[in-house]
Protein backbone atom coordinates (compact mmCIF):
# COMPACT_ATOMS: atom_id res chain seq x y z
CA UNK A 1 0.00 0.00 0.00
CA UNK A 2 1.78 3.25 -0.83
CA UNK A 3 1.91 5.93 1.69
CA UNK A 4 -0.78 8.27 2.81
CA UNK A 5 -0.40 12.13 3.08
CA UNK A 6 -2.40 14.34 5.88
CA UNK A 7 -3.27 17.75 4.29
CA UNK A 8 -5.40 19.93 7.11
CA UNK A 9 -7.43 22.62 5.92
CA UNK A 10 -7.91 25.97 7.44
CA UNK A 11 -10.97 24.63 9.16
CA UNK A 12 -9.32 21.88 10.73
CA UNK A 13 -10.97 18.96 8.44
CA UNK A 14 -8.05 16.30 7.50
CA UNK A 15 -7.96 14.96 4.37
CA UNK A 16 -6.12 11.58 2.96
CA UNK A 17 -4.25 11.82 0.35
CA UNK A 18 -1.61 8.84 -1.78
CA UNK A 19 1.74 10.22 -1.22
CA UNK A 20 1.76 10.25 -5.29
CA UNK A 21 -0.72 12.78 -5.42
CA UNK A 22 1.02 14.83 -3.17
CA UNK A 23 4.31 14.60 -5.07
CA UNK A 24 2.38 16.62 -7.49
CA UNK A 25 3.19 20.09 -5.06
CA UNK A 26 6.39 20.98 -5.13
CA UNK A 27 6.18 22.17 -2.28
CA UNK A 28 4.58 19.39 0.09
CA UNK A 29 7.38 17.01 -2.34
CA UNK A 30 10.22 19.62 -0.50
CA UNK A 31 8.82 18.95 2.79
CA UNK A 32 8.34 15.12 2.10
CA UNK A 33 12.17 15.02 0.74
CA UNK A 34 12.85 16.61 4.22
CA UNK A 35 11.38 14.55 6.37
CA UNK A 36 8.60 16.52 8.17
CA UNK A 37 5.08 15.20 7.07
CA UNK A 38 4.67 13.45 10.15
CA UNK A 39 1.50 13.98 12.09
CA UNK A 40 -0.17 15.95 8.86
CA UNK A 41 0.48 19.22 7.02
CA UNK A 42 -1.84 22.11 8.09
CA UNK A 43 -2.61 24.20 5.20
CA UNK A 44 -3.76 27.22 7.45
CA UNK A 45 -4.25 29.80 4.25
CA UNK A 46 -6.45 27.12 2.19
CA UNK A 47 -9.46 26.04 2.86
CA UNK A 48 -11.37 22.73 2.76
CA UNK A 49 -13.46 23.56 -0.79
CA UNK A 50 -10.27 24.81 -2.21
CA UNK A 51 -8.65 22.13 -0.86
CA UNK A 52 -10.83 19.12 -2.09
CA UNK A 53 -11.06 20.79 -5.78
CA UNK A 54 -6.46 21.12 -5.56
CA UNK A 55 -6.70 17.01 -4.72
CA UNK A 56 -9.27 16.35 -7.86
CA UNK A 57 -6.86 18.30 -9.66
CA UNK A 58 -3.35 16.42 -8.13
CA UNK A 59 -5.36 13.26 -8.49
CA UNK A 60 -6.69 13.55 -12.19
CA UNK A 61 -2.91 14.52 -13.18
CA UNK A 62 -1.58 11.52 -11.88
CA UNK A 63 -3.72 9.08 -13.17
CA UNK A 64 -3.67 10.67 -16.94
CA UNK A 65 0.40 10.43 -16.16
CA UNK A 66 0.24 7.02 -15.08
CA UNK A 67 -1.78 6.20 -18.22
CA UNK A 68 0.37 7.88 -20.73
CA UNK A 69 3.19 6.00 -19.25
CA UNK A 70 1.64 2.62 -19.43
CA UNK A 71 0.37 3.42 -22.82
CA UNK A 72 3.58 4.56 -24.12
CA UNK A 73 4.49 1.68 -25.50
CA UNK A 74 1.79 0.82 -28.09
CA UNK A 75 0.73 4.19 -29.41
CA UNK A 76 -2.13 3.74 -31.87
CA UNK A 77 -3.11 6.73 -34.56
CA UNK A 78 -5.60 7.94 -32.02
CA UNK A 79 -2.30 8.66 -29.63
CA UNK A 80 -3.23 12.72 -29.07
CA UNK A 81 -6.73 11.86 -27.81
CA UNK A 82 -5.55 11.43 -24.31
CA UNK A 83 -4.00 15.07 -24.41
CA UNK A 84 -7.03 16.14 -25.32
CA UNK A 85 -9.08 14.61 -22.85
CA UNK A 86 -7.35 16.08 -20.10
CA UNK A 87 -7.90 19.37 -21.62
CA UNK A 88 -11.24 18.79 -21.62
CA UNK A 89 -11.44 17.85 -17.98
CA UNK A 90 -9.24 20.97 -17.26
CA UNK A 91 -11.74 23.18 -18.77
CA UNK A 92 -14.76 21.90 -17.37
CA UNK A 93 -12.53 21.75 -13.77
CA UNK A 94 -12.13 25.86 -13.97
CA UNK A 95 -16.03 26.32 -14.82
CA UNK A 96 -16.11 27.54 -10.87
CA UNK A 97 -17.36 30.65 -9.65
CA UNK A 98 -14.87 33.73 -9.45
CA UNK A 99 -13.60 33.54 -5.59
CA UNK A 100 -13.25 29.78 -5.83
CA UNK A 101 -11.00 30.23 -8.94
CA UNK A 102 -9.34 33.08 -7.62
CA UNK A 103 -8.33 30.41 -4.10
CA UNK A 104 -7.34 27.97 -6.49
CA UNK A 105 -4.81 30.19 -8.11
CA UNK A 106 -3.56 31.16 -4.99
CA UNK A 107 -3.12 27.76 -3.88
CA UNK A 108 -1.79 26.63 -6.98
CA UNK A 109 0.86 29.51 -6.36
CA UNK A 110 1.22 28.59 -2.77
CA UNK A 111 1.49 24.77 -2.75
CA UNK A 112 3.80 25.31 -6.63
CA UNK A 113 2.30 23.54 -9.00
CA UNK A 114 2.77 24.91 -12.14
CA UNK A 115 0.27 23.11 -14.17
CA UNK A 116 -3.01 24.30 -12.45
CA UNK A 117 -1.55 27.75 -11.48
CA UNK A 118 -1.09 28.28 -15.47
CA UNK A 119 -4.90 26.81 -15.95
CA UNK A 120 -6.44 29.34 -13.44
CA UNK A 121 -4.53 32.81 -14.29
CA UNK A 122 -5.15 31.86 -17.82
CA UNK A 123 -8.78 31.39 -16.86
CA UNK A 124 -9.43 34.18 -14.72
CA UNK A 125 -7.92 36.94 -17.25
CA UNK A 126 -9.83 35.28 -20.45
CA UNK A 127 -11.93 37.37 -22.38
CA UNK A 128 -12.44 39.66 -19.43
CA UNK A 129 -12.61 43.67 -20.47
CA UNK A 130 -10.81 46.07 -18.32
CA UNK A 131 -14.17 47.21 -16.43
CA UNK A 132 -14.41 43.62 -15.84
CA UNK A 133 -11.13 43.12 -14.05
CA UNK A 134 -11.10 46.22 -12.11
CA UNK A 135 -14.89 44.99 -11.10
CA UNK A 136 -13.72 41.24 -9.41
CA UNK A 137 -10.67 42.28 -8.33
CA UNK A 138 -12.01 45.55 -6.53
CA UNK A 139 -9.11 47.51 -8.36
CA UNK A 140 -10.17 51.05 -8.32
CA UNK A 141 -9.67 52.90 -11.67
CA UNK A 142 -5.87 55.29 -10.63
CA UNK A 143 -5.68 57.09 -14.29
CA UNK A 144 -7.14 60.91 -14.92
CA UNK A 145 -9.20 60.58 -18.13
CA UNK A 146 -6.20 62.10 -19.95
CA UNK A 147 -4.15 59.38 -18.29
CA UNK A 148 -5.94 56.74 -19.63
CA UNK A 149 -6.17 58.43 -23.02
CA UNK A 150 -2.34 58.47 -23.48
CA UNK A 151 -2.37 54.47 -22.49
CA UNK A 152 -5.41 54.19 -25.29
CA UNK A 153 -3.04 56.18 -27.67
CA UNK A 154 0.17 54.03 -27.11
CA UNK A 155 -1.42 51.12 -28.43
CA UNK A 156 -4.35 52.42 -30.74
CA UNK A 157 -4.29 48.94 -32.18
CA UNK A 158 -5.81 46.94 -29.46
CA UNK A 159 -8.51 49.22 -28.87
CA UNK A 160 -10.30 49.46 -32.19
CA UNK B 1 9.28 16.83 14.12
CA UNK B 2 5.75 19.00 12.60
CA UNK B 3 7.04 22.14 10.59
CA UNK B 4 3.97 23.86 9.60
CA UNK B 5 4.05 26.83 6.83
CA UNK B 6 3.63 29.23 9.21
CA UNK B 7 6.95 28.27 10.45
CA UNK B 8 8.85 27.51 7.00
CA UNK B 9 7.44 30.95 5.91
CA UNK B 10 6.25 33.43 7.87
CA UNK B 11 5.13 35.84 5.00
CA UNK B 12 2.66 33.92 3.80
CA UNK B 13 0.72 34.32 6.75
CA UNK B 14 -1.14 37.53 4.87
CA UNK B 15 -2.64 35.22 2.69
CA UNK B 16 -4.88 33.61 5.22
CA UNK B 17 -7.40 36.13 5.11
CA UNK B 18 -10.22 36.05 2.38
CA UNK B 19 -8.53 38.04 -0.66
CA UNK B 20 -10.98 39.66 -3.11
CA UNK B 21 -8.31 42.81 -4.08
CA UNK B 22 -5.82 42.28 -6.64
CA UNK B 23 -4.09 45.12 -4.55
CA UNK B 24 -3.85 42.79 -2.08
CA UNK B 25 -1.89 40.49 -3.40
CA UNK B 26 1.99 40.54 -3.32
CA UNK B 27 3.70 42.18 -6.88
CA UNK B 28 5.36 38.77 -7.02
CA UNK B 29 1.94 36.60 -7.59
CA UNK B 30 0.26 39.37 -9.41
CA UNK B 31 3.71 39.39 -12.14
CA UNK B 32 3.23 35.41 -11.63
CA UNK B 33 -0.32 35.63 -12.98
CA UNK B 34 0.72 38.13 -15.71
CA UNK B 35 3.30 36.45 -17.09
CA UNK B 36 1.33 33.65 -17.98
CA UNK B 37 -1.03 35.42 -20.01
CA UNK B 38 -0.57 36.42 -23.95
CA UNK B 39 1.69 39.62 -24.49
CA UNK B 40 -1.27 40.47 -26.55
CA UNK B 41 -3.57 41.10 -24.01
CA UNK B 42 -0.90 43.31 -21.97
CA UNK B 43 -2.13 46.69 -24.22
CA UNK B 44 -6.02 46.08 -22.96
CA UNK B 45 -4.62 45.30 -19.69
CA UNK B 46 -2.34 48.07 -18.82
CA UNK B 47 -5.32 50.03 -18.68
CA UNK B 48 -6.62 48.43 -15.44
CA UNK B 49 -4.50 50.33 -13.26
CA UNK B 50 -1.05 52.38 -12.96
CA UNK B 51 0.58 49.20 -11.19
CA UNK B 52 -0.15 46.93 -13.47
CA UNK B 53 1.38 48.99 -16.81
CA UNK B 54 4.31 49.11 -14.59
CA UNK B 55 4.77 45.58 -13.84
CA UNK B 56 3.63 45.10 -17.47
CA UNK B 57 6.88 47.34 -18.99
CA UNK B 58 8.58 45.83 -16.90
CA UNK B 59 11.95 43.92 -17.65
CA UNK B 60 11.08 41.57 -14.40
CA UNK B 61 8.15 40.71 -16.53
CA UNK B 62 9.94 38.90 -19.58
CA UNK B 63 12.95 37.35 -17.02
CA UNK B 64 9.67 35.64 -15.61
CA UNK B 65 7.99 34.31 -18.69
CA UNK B 66 11.37 33.11 -19.74
CA UNK B 67 11.36 31.36 -16.65
CA UNK B 68 8.29 29.80 -17.11
CA UNK B 69 8.56 29.29 -20.54
CA UNK B 70 5.52 30.95 -21.88
CA UNK B 71 7.40 33.24 -24.16
CA UNK B 72 5.99 33.66 -27.44
CA UNK B 73 7.61 34.18 -30.85
CA UNK B 74 6.57 37.37 -32.58
CA UNK B 75 7.79 38.79 -36.03
CA UNK B 76 8.19 42.18 -37.42
CA UNK B 77 7.83 43.40 -39.87
CA UNK B 78 10.05 46.53 -41.74
CA UNK B 79 7.30 48.43 -44.52
CA UNK B 80 8.55 51.19 -46.74
CA UNK B 81 5.08 52.16 -47.88
CA UNK B 82 4.35 54.77 -50.32
CA UNK B 83 2.32 57.30 -48.70
CA UNK B 84 4.62 57.08 -45.52
CA UNK B 85 8.26 58.90 -46.09
CA UNK B 86 10.28 56.70 -43.41
CA UNK B 87 9.90 52.99 -43.05
CA UNK B 88 7.13 51.45 -40.43
CA UNK B 89 7.69 48.53 -38.48
CA UNK B 90 4.71 46.54 -37.78
CA UNK B 91 4.29 43.35 -36.21
CA UNK B 92 2.41 40.28 -37.10
CA UNK B 93 -0.42 39.27 -34.14
CA UNK B 94 -1.57 36.33 -34.23
CA UNK B 95 -4.85 36.94 -32.09
CA UNK B 96 -5.67 34.08 -30.21
CA UNK B 97 -9.49 34.07 -30.66
CA UNK B 98 -9.69 34.75 -33.94
CA UNK B 99 -11.25 38.54 -34.27
CA UNK B 100 -9.35 40.23 -36.97
CA UNK B 101 -8.90 43.79 -36.99
CA UNK B 102 -10.75 45.14 -39.72
CA UNK B 103 -10.34 49.34 -39.07
CA UNK B 104 -6.78 50.89 -39.81
CA UNK B 105 -6.30 54.64 -39.87
CA UNK B 106 -5.37 56.47 -42.76
CA UNK B 107 -5.09 54.60 -46.20
CA UNK B 108 -3.57 51.76 -44.73
CA UNK B 109 -5.54 48.87 -45.05
CA UNK B 110 -4.83 45.25 -43.89
CA UNK B 111 -6.81 42.53 -45.35
CA UNK B 112 -7.99 40.25 -42.70
CA UNK B 113 -6.48 36.37 -42.90
CA UNK B 114 -8.62 33.22 -42.52
CA UNK B 115 -5.46 31.72 -40.38
CA UNK B 116 -6.45 35.18 -37.79
CA UNK B 117 -2.67 36.61 -38.14
CA UNK B 118 -3.06 40.77 -38.59
CA UNK B 119 -0.92 43.17 -39.34
CA UNK B 120 -0.73 45.79 -36.31
CA UNK B 121 1.35 49.12 -36.15
CA UNK B 122 3.83 49.43 -33.63
CA UNK B 123 5.24 52.54 -32.26
CA UNK B 124 8.75 51.77 -33.81
CA UNK B 125 10.31 54.55 -35.83
CA UNK B 126 12.72 53.43 -38.21
CA UNK B 127 16.72 54.65 -37.99
CA UNK B 128 17.28 56.42 -41.06
CA UNK B 129 20.18 54.66 -42.54
CA UNK B 130 20.52 53.51 -46.54
CA UNK B 131 21.86 50.36 -46.65
CA UNK B 132 21.09 47.43 -43.95
CA UNK B 133 20.38 44.20 -42.98
CA UNK B 134 18.99 42.63 -40.02
CA UNK B 135 19.88 39.70 -37.30
CA UNK B 136 17.55 38.44 -34.41
CA UNK B 137 19.51 37.42 -31.61
CA UNK B 138 16.11 36.96 -29.41
CA UNK B 139 14.80 39.21 -27.79
CA UNK B 140 16.25 41.65 -30.20
CA UNK B 141 16.58 42.82 -33.25
CA UNK B 142 19.95 44.05 -34.61
CA UNK B 143 19.24 46.38 -37.39
CA UNK B 144 23.28 46.30 -38.85
CA UNK B 145 23.40 49.22 -41.54
CA UNK B 146 25.80 51.88 -42.63
CA UNK B 147 26.80 55.07 -45.31
CA UNK B 148 27.85 52.68 -47.93
CA UNK B 149 26.61 49.35 -49.43
CA UNK B 150 28.89 47.50 -47.01
CA UNK B 151 28.07 46.48 -43.20
CA UNK B 152 29.70 48.85 -40.65
CA UNK B 153 30.54 48.21 -37.37
CA UNK B 154 27.71 50.40 -35.84
CA UNK B 155 24.54 48.79 -35.15
CA UNK B 156 20.96 50.00 -34.14
CA UNK B 157 19.37 47.62 -31.62
CA UNK B 158 15.51 46.92 -31.58
CA UNK B 159 14.23 45.51 -27.85
CA UNK B 160 11.62 43.64 -29.41
CA UNK B 161 10.05 43.88 -25.05
CA UNK B 162 10.52 47.45 -25.12
CA UNK B 163 10.11 48.18 -28.40
CA UNK B 164 12.83 50.70 -28.05
CA UNK B 165 16.31 51.02 -30.14
CA UNK B 166 19.58 51.88 -28.39
CA UNK B 167 21.86 53.01 -31.08
CA UNK B 168 25.94 53.69 -31.68
CA UNK B 169 26.86 50.67 -30.04
CA UNK B 170 29.70 49.19 -31.32
CA UNK B 171 29.53 45.64 -32.20
CA UNK B 172 32.31 44.23 -30.89
CA UNK B 173 30.95 45.14 -27.31
CA UNK B 174 27.46 43.39 -27.95
CA UNK B 175 28.69 40.45 -29.55
CA UNK B 176 30.98 37.81 -28.91
CA UNK B 177 30.84 34.93 -31.63
CA UNK B 178 30.52 35.35 -34.86
CA UNK B 179 27.70 36.42 -37.05
CA UNK B 180 26.77 36.48 -40.84
CA UNK B 181 24.40 39.10 -42.62
CA UNK B 182 23.50 39.32 -46.29
CA UNK B 183 23.97 42.29 -47.94
CA UNK B 184 23.13 43.09 -51.35
CA UNK B 185 23.45 39.50 -52.34
CA UNK B 186 26.64 39.70 -50.89
CA UNK B 187 27.70 37.90 -47.02
CA UNK B 188 29.67 38.64 -44.64
CA UNK B 189 30.36 37.67 -41.64
CA UNK B 190 31.67 39.48 -38.47
CA UNK B 191 34.89 38.79 -36.78
CA UNK B 192 34.54 39.83 -33.00
CA UNK B 193 38.10 39.53 -32.55
CA UNK B 194 39.45 41.91 -35.36
CA UNK B 195 35.99 43.80 -34.89
CA UNK B 196 35.50 43.92 -38.58
CA UNK B 197 33.28 42.41 -41.53
CA UNK B 198 34.70 39.98 -43.67
CA UNK B 199 33.51 39.38 -46.99
CA UNK B 200 32.84 35.62 -47.75
CA UNK B 201 30.98 35.34 -50.99
CA UNK B 202 28.23 35.97 -53.40
CA UNK B 203 24.83 35.19 -52.46
CA UNK B 204 24.39 33.68 -55.60
CA UNK B 205 26.77 31.48 -55.33
CA UNK B 206 25.06 28.93 -53.45
CA UNK B 207 21.07 30.47 -53.88
CA UNK B 208 20.10 29.24 -57.40
CA UNK B 209 19.57 33.10 -59.40
CA UNK B 210 15.69 33.02 -59.51
CA UNK B 211 15.15 32.78 -55.89
CA UNK B 212 14.60 35.99 -54.40
CA UNK B 213 14.37 35.55 -51.06
CA UNK B 214 14.74 32.56 -48.71
CA UNK B 215 15.00 31.18 -45.01
CA UNK B 216 16.12 28.10 -43.14
CA UNK B 217 14.09 26.55 -40.87
CA UNK B 218 15.55 23.54 -39.17
CA UNK B 219 17.52 21.68 -42.44
CA UNK B 220 15.83 22.95 -44.92
CA UNK B 221 16.14 26.13 -46.80
CA UNK B 222 12.66 27.36 -48.47
CA UNK B 223 12.62 29.73 -51.17
CA UNK B 224 10.74 32.03 -53.57
CA UNK B 225 11.31 32.59 -57.08
CA UNK B 226 10.54 36.08 -58.73
CA UNK B 227 7.51 34.58 -60.47
CA UNK B 228 6.48 33.54 -57.07
CA UNK B 229 6.75 29.57 -56.72
CA UNK B 230 8.30 27.88 -53.75
CA UNK B 231 10.67 25.88 -53.78
CA UNK B 232 12.87 23.91 -50.97
CA UNK B 233 16.08 22.46 -50.81
CA UNK B 234 18.67 20.53 -48.11
CA UNK B 235 20.74 22.75 -45.88
CA UNK B 236 22.96 20.06 -45.47
CA UNK B 237 23.46 19.20 -49.08
CA UNK B 238 26.69 21.51 -50.13
CA UNK B 239 27.43 20.06 -53.16
CA UNK B 240 24.99 19.94 -56.32
CA UNK B 241 22.16 21.46 -54.24
CA UNK B 242 19.18 20.56 -56.00
CA UNK B 243 16.44 22.69 -55.37
CA UNK B 244 12.34 21.30 -55.67
CA UNK B 245 9.37 23.13 -55.80
CA UNK B 246 6.65 22.89 -53.22
CA UNK B 247 2.98 21.27 -54.49
CA UNK B 248 -0.31 22.72 -54.16
CA UNK B 249 0.21 26.02 -54.23
CA UNK B 250 -1.18 26.60 -57.60
CA UNK B 251 -4.30 28.57 -56.48
CA UNK B 252 -1.96 31.03 -54.20
CA UNK B 253 0.48 31.25 -57.18
CA UNK B 254 -2.59 32.64 -59.97
CA UNK B 255 -5.48 34.22 -57.85
CA UNK B 256 -6.29 37.24 -60.13
CA UNK B 257 -6.40 39.36 -57.01
CA UNK B 258 -3.70 38.30 -54.62
CA UNK B 259 -2.06 36.11 -56.41
CA UNK B 260 1.82 35.65 -55.90
CA UNK B 261 2.23 35.87 -59.87
CA UNK B 262 1.66 39.77 -59.80
CA UNK B 263 3.55 39.92 -56.84
CA UNK B 264 6.80 42.00 -57.36
CA UNK B 265 8.58 41.63 -53.75
CA UNK B 266 8.98 38.84 -51.42
CA UNK B 267 9.95 37.62 -47.82
CA UNK B 268 10.15 34.72 -46.34
CA UNK B 269 10.92 33.72 -42.97
CA UNK B 270 10.74 31.50 -40.03
CA UNK B 271 7.61 32.04 -37.84
CA UNK B 272 7.34 29.62 -35.16
CA UNK B 273 8.42 26.36 -37.32
CA UNK B 274 5.76 27.70 -40.46
CA UNK B 275 6.91 29.02 -43.24
CA UNK B 276 5.69 33.19 -43.32
CA UNK B 277 5.50 34.54 -46.78
CA UNK B 278 4.67 38.21 -47.28
CA UNK B 279 4.33 39.78 -50.44
CA UNK B 280 4.68 43.55 -51.60
CA UNK B 281 7.84 45.94 -50.49
CA UNK B 282 9.05 44.82 -47.44
CA UNK B 283 11.86 44.05 -45.15
CA UNK B 284 11.70 41.00 -42.50
CA UNK B 285 13.07 40.26 -39.45
CA UNK B 286 11.83 37.94 -36.45
CA UNK B 287 12.30 38.31 -32.64
CA UNK B 288 10.92 36.32 -29.39
CA UNK B 289 9.89 37.96 -26.14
Amino acid sequence: MSKKIIFESSEGESFEVDEAVALECQTIKNMIEDDCTDGGIPLANVNSATLTKVIDYCKKHVEAAAAAEANAGDKDIYGANKDIELKTWDEEFVKVDQPLLFDLMLAANFLIIPGLLDLTCKTMMRGKTVLQIREIFHIKKDYTDAEEAEVRKENAWAFE
Amino acid sequence: MIMTFEEVEPKKEKICQPLSSFSLLPDEITENILARVSRWNYPPLSLVSKSFRSLLSSMEIYKTRSQIGTEETCVYVCLQLHNQPHPSWFSVWAKPNNQTLTKQRGKIRFKKDPTGNSVVPTRIHSPRITSRSTVTVDPEIYLIGGPREEPSSSVWILDCRSHTWQNNYDLVNVIDEKFFVVMNEREYTYEPKYSTWKFLREQSNYISYCVVASCWIKNVIYGCTWYGAFLWCDSEDHEGREWREIKGLRRLRDDCRMGLRSASEFAVDDYGGKLMVMWGYILISNGKT
